[in-house]
């Protein structure tokens, strides 16, 4: 029997448990995407065990008030006709919060089915549920699951096809008969055309005032007087405002079930609240922060990523390996083998092998390290300790006009900046989600430090000083948070500080499963980005360097020349010298370096790659001193660059726009082509600008003196009167005069 | 119900780590009021406070912890 396609909306507070279910019942290989319209993700996949029935994820909310992005597309989808059953996740350890929603998606009118998760830990906290009289007072019915341990999926999916086949369900639970009086007035009021099932619904959303919902029932001039008033009669009676009135009902209800269904063992002071007395300690947070992240970075960095990446960079893309006692090739070599046994030209070779064996293999040298990162990173988060993180750094951050939850997405992107990007999602107020999608690139990824460590190795001659990646990610967070300054007092980002309430969900040992797919789900991005973004680059690179014009001849330069230099005619020469007027002013015109920050704009890590070949120094690495060398002289002193121009150079290359997959990944954040441009236009601007400071101001100090010299003191004028400007009149919020002085009382 | 001298009403970021109040109301602009509310701050609602280093504040509402910023516990009256 072919069973009917089914329509289920997955809908849960944050912490719920709500991933886990979904990975776990669909195999977690749905579609992701955006909702449209808002920087919310959307996630939609078929069950595994019936193909028939299709799961949309609502994000992680606490109630369906139109507020938030993340509600208003909750609250839509679930009133659409789109969805036949909402099954509603409650973290059943946790009944008295989860309720609020559960009874808000209840008086939708929608068949619901409520799960209640951790229906193992309940049961090992001593605690009881009495589902049955949950079911009865809720008007849905409850089922009992465990998402870690997969158990109750089954009856779940029976239960879902049952109610779903009801099309609507009325609500059970009342409020106060006083507050029942009024809505049932206002329900006599609301046109025919309201169905039934979600009369109820309105007449609370029109006692609520919520103008969205107002708009869809169409009352006329009469019905809507007469609803005004009686709210209004309502609102004197009880001396409150009517939205504060129904969230206090609901509260109300909610503790009249919990005395009802729960029976609760005697607390005792939970391992998490002895945890937080010491990592969200004053004087003690910031400091455990530093040593916990001195201690990621050393073993993802320092010691077993790096011992990876190496053996990847030196065997198998180098000289081969040894394994077992028998010997293997490397890549390139192997690749090297069958073409010249399948009489391939040397064009074939040349582009497999510099092209793309060297680009892509330079791109998965940084898995080891990544995953490395990755598996710590992901863990720290999904043990609760992040969420503590970016409570400590907001008392910090909050006075750059920048949240706490922005620090995780900077953490992430010292890895790579398309997970980093990614990871915004979980900051719930937009404007501060854009900015820090905007500004977290700013960070310096795994693929920048080669090119950290040639730079320092041209400037200082040295390039493994402890010192120097601490110093960069240092600078970094200076750019994010100077950005952070001067961005919130524009017009795009100006609005009162989102006040800082997260939830610290318990410390808890995440499942293996959810662990790896969430390392998994960042690596796989950067995978995906080597063999496609960079993949394609490459061959396009490899193209512009090798071909070109030669004495009057346009093919493959190898082929018609002898001369070492034979880039000098390529078709990349043309296109750097055609646009290096635009890097003059910051002391870089040659075109080797312009071409370095172009092919920096495809992917960080084809600089290095491009610096060796312009070079013609193929086996250099960024550690080898001749390269340091070749690459000051020919590149930038020879052209009459300065030490100024090599670091402008570099300024402008760890800021400026990241790759091509970041900038997809940017795209696909913003969910906007306006933003999208906004964001790399930003980037692009504050890396020029900051590189022409550093040339000009070197310069000047040399006592070379130019035009440019003043557009740099301009700009530098410019950027401290943003940055020390009060805060432009009526960007902040109007009840902030009456916050500030109660702070300075505390 | 006990009547007596009734002690004023103090704005939680003044709550000092381990005692366990009551919320009166909540102050401030709308959007966060009702934010607050619907995490569970509404009149009569228990609030056991964690920690409090000044700046920020750790409580337990409604069996949830929640870390919360001083500037917007001042908005949180208790009693």
């Amino acid at each position: 029997m072919a069973a009917s396609q089914l329509h289920v909306a997955l809908a849960g507070n944050p912490n719920c448990g709500k991933t886990t279910l979904f990975n776990l019942i669909t195999g977690a290989n749905g579609y992701v995407g955006n909702w449209p319209g808002v920087t919310v993700e959307k996630k939609e996949a078929k069950l595994t065990s019936d193909k028939s029935v299709t799961i949309t994820d609502l994000p992680g909310i606490y109630s369906l008030s139109p507020y938030s992005p993340e509600e208003v597309v909750a609250r839509d989808y679930i009133m659409s006709d789109e969805p036949d059953v909402v099954i509603q996740v409650l973290d059943a350890t946790n009944l008295e919060r989860n309720l609020y929603l559960a009874l808000q998606v209840v008086e939708t009118g929608k068949p619901v089915v409520v799960a209640l998760n951790m229906a193992d830990l309940v049961e090992k906290n001593g605690d009881k549920i009495d589902t049955k009289r949950l079911s009865k007072a809720l008007g849905a019915p409850v089922v009992m699951i465990s998402a870690l341990k997969n158990t109750g999926i089954d009856e779940l999916f029976a239960k879902a096809r049952e109610a779903a086949a009801k099309k609507a369900e009325v609500p059970e639970h009342k409020f106060d008969s006083a507050i029942e009086d009024v809505l049932d007035h206002i329900e006599n009021c609301l046109p025919q055309s309201v169905p039934v099932n979600k009369r109820r619904y309105y007449a609370v959303k029109l006692f609520e005032r919520d103008a969205q919902a107002v708009k869809l029932v169409n009352l006329n001039k009469e019905q809507a007087d007469r609803v005004e008033q009686l709210v209004s009669q309502c609102e004197k009676d009880c001396d409150d405002d009517s939205e504060s009135i129904i969230t206090g009902e609901r509260y109300a209800v909610i503790a009249h079930i919990i005395d009802e269904c729960l029976k609760k063992a005697p607390e005792k002071m939970s391992i998490s609240e002895k945890i937080d007395r010491v990592v969200t300690n004053r004087w003690l947070g910031l400091p455990i922060f530093v040593l916990v992240m001195w201690a990621v970075y050393y073993i993802a960095i320092g010691t077993i990523g790096t011992a990876g990446t190496d053996w990847v960079n030196d065997n198998l893309f180098g000289d081969g390996f040894t394994l077992f006692g028998a010997s293997f090739p490397s890549v390139p070599g192997l690749f090297e083998g069958w073409l010249t046994a399948a009489g391939a030209s040397d064009l074939v070779i040349s582009l497999v092998n510099d092209g793309i064996v060297a680009g892509v293999g330079a791109v998965l040298g940084f898995i080891p390290q990544m995953f490395v990162l990755f598996i710590l990173l992901s863990f720290l988060e999904d043990c609760g300790y992040m969420a503590r993180v970016a409570f400590v750094m907001d008392r910090v951050f909050r006075r750059f006009g920048l949240s706490g939850k922005s620090f995780i997405p900077m953490l992430v992107s010292t890895g790579c900046g398309v997970p980093g990007v990614l990871s915004t999602k979980t900051i719930e107020n937009e404007k501060d989600r854009r900015m820090t999608v905007m500004t977290t690139t700013f960070i310096p990824c795994g693929a920048k430090l080669p090119i950290i460590a040639l730079l320092m190795g041209a400037l200082i001659g040295n390039n493994d000083a402890s010192w120097i990646s601490p110093l960069f990610y240092f600078l970094g967070v200076v750019a994010v948070i100077v950005s952070g300054i001067m961005l919130k007092k524009t017009k795009l980002f100006a609005g009162r500080p989102t006040p800082f309430v997260m939830e610290l969900p318990a410390y808890h040992m995440p499942s293996i499963r959810s662990w790896a797919l969430h390392v998994w789900e960042r690596v796989s991005a950067y995978i995906k980005k080597a063999f496609t973004i960079i993949f394609a680059s490459t061959i396009v690179i490899w193209f512009l360097s090798n071909f070109g014009v030669f004495e009057g001849a346009f093919g493959f330069l190898p082929d018609l020349t002898d001369a070492d230099e034979f880039m000098d005619y390529s078709v990349l020469a043309m296109l750097g010298s055609a646009l290096s007027w635009i890097f003059a002013p910051l002391g870089f015109a040659s075109w080797q370096a312009v071409a370095m920050s172009i092919s920096g704009l495809v992917a960080k890590e084809n600089v290095m790659a491009t610096a060796a070949s312009l070079l013609s120094m193929s086996d250099a690495t960024e550690a080898d001193p001749e390269l340091w060398h070749a690459f000051a002289q020919q590149m930038f002193f020879n052209h009459g660059g300065t030490v100024g121009a090599i670091a402008a150079f570099g300024a402008f290359n760890l800021l400026c726009a990241p790759c091509f997959a970041a900038m997809g990944t940017i795209r696909a954040q913003m969910n906007s082509g306006k933003w999208t441009a906004i964001a790399l236009g930003y980037e692009c601007g504050f890396a020029w600008v900051i590189g022409l400071m550093i040339n000009q101001f070197y310069l000047l100090s040399q006592g070379v003196f130019s035009i440019w010299t003043i557009v740099a003191v301009a700009f530098a004028a410019a950027i401290l009167f943003q940055l020390f400007r009060p805060m432009p009149k009526g960007a902040m919020g109007e009840d902030d005069n009456e916050v500030a002085p109660s702070v300075s009382a505390a | 119900m006990v009547q007596g001298p009734k002690a004023p009403a103090m704005p939680l970021s003044l709550v000092k780590a381990g005692e366990t109040v009551t919320v009166e109301r909540v102050k401030g602009v709308e959007d966060m009021r009702r934010h607050l509310q619907e995490l569970g701050f509404v009149e009569g609602a228990e609030v056991h406070v964690v920690s409090n280093s000044g700046a920020n504040i750790i409580v337990m509402i409604k069996g949830a912890r929640f870390g919360i910023d001083a500037k917007v516990a001042v908005h949180i009256m208790t009693v």
